[in-house]
């Protein structure tokens, strides 16, 4: 019988999330294949968000990130029949690496020549609202993660945002645990030095400690 | 009076943090068409093919034994009663069923109560 829900145990805040139970999520996966509509829905729900939120974040256009989730989901519900359950495949790795791909490839199409250089965050004047620092260092970060490479930007997002272990990621990206820390470490330093122009506007005073990557 | 400093000193980590705590949220309507795709794409358990629901719906197997009887039955009376032959049936409380003469092997069925 499928699982009742799928327990990814994502820990918004933390550093890493636990790594998935690929054999529930295979019972989902032939739940939903053998006809079950209600195993759909919980796929669906499970892991849309998830899909979502890192096209978001490597697309930086919640557009085109909408028709990338929509179009993730769809690689899933034909690749069901099929899942390789013994193969301890787990979905969110596959979806987090089809969703990429469909990025990348957006991105090499649509890409601008020049990416946007000003980096400039409003700063009305001094004491701005916690609420808008924090959307202002959103933007910030997102618009610094759009100047990154392509796989230093997704090394970069599984790891510190979406919070995967390296591990995973490598599997993702298929690459070493290795060159997941050259990317990530790399990333960061570019992201660093990107946003080391803004620390008044994102709202660091002068008392707080300059750190390096 | 100590100054409030923001949870990371390092704006990175702040900005990652930040990122981390608020996902996007997901756009109207997008739950629902990836569930609609899903219901579109899910395979459907083979059907067997049409000659096969018809057979089922007329009742299989028993119900063309018995449609097969009654052919031959058709076909037999249809060669073996003439015009001289009339058979008459009595069944239970004297109802009589007279299988009609004269009127050749598609005569009148006639029951009296």
């Amino acid at each position: 019988m499928a699982p009742d829900r799928l327990d990814l145990n994502l820990t918004r805040g933390g550093m890493t999330q636990s790594q998935t139970d690929p054999a529930a999520e295979a019972a989902l996966l032939r739940a939903y294949a053998a006809g079950d509509a209600d195993a759909a829905r919980r796929l669906a729900s499970t892991y849309t968000p998830l899909v979502f939120a890192h096209a978001v974040r490597m697309l930086n256009d919640r557009a085109e990130a909408e028709d990338v989730a929509q179009e993730a989901m769809l690689k899933l519900w034909r690749q069901a029949p099929g899942w390789d359950a013994q193969g301890g495949a787990s979905v969110r790795t596959w979806l987090y690496r089809v969703t990429a791909n469909l990025c990348i490839d957006r991105l090499r199409k649509t890409r601008p020549d020049a990416m946007p250089e000003d980096l400039d965050v409003a700063d009305d004047g001094p004491g701005a609202e916690a609420q808008l620092q924090a959307q202002a260092r959103q933007m910030a970060l997102e618009e610094a993660l759009m100047q990154l490479p392509d796989r230093q930007r997704q090394a970069v997002v599984l790891r510190h945002i979406e919070g995967l272990g390296n591990t995973e990621i490598a599997q993702i990206m298929d690459i070493g645990p290795r060159a997941v820390e050259s990317l990530t470490a790399r990333g960061k330093r570019a992201l660093t030095a990107l946003l080391a122009g803004q620390r008044k506007g994102l709202g660091y005073t002068d008392d707080t400690v300059e750190t390096s990557v | 009076m100590t100054q409030s400093k923001p949870p990371f000193d390092d704006p990175l980590e702040a900005a990652f943090a930040t990122a981390r705590q608020s996902p996007p949220q997901l756009p109207d309507g997008l739950l629902a068409r990836v569930v609609a795709d899903a219901e579109a794409q899910m395979p459907r358990p083979d059907r067997p093919p049409l000659w096969r629901q018809i057979f089922g719906a007329l009742g299989g197997w028993p119900a063309m034994a018995g449609l097969a009887m009654t052919a031959c039955v058709g076909v037999w009376a249809g060669g073996a009663l003439t015009d001289d032959l009339m058979f008459s049936l009595t069944p239970v409380d004297g109802a009589t069923l007279d299988i009609g003469a004269g009127l050749g092997p598609f005569d009148l069925l006639l029951v009296d109560g």
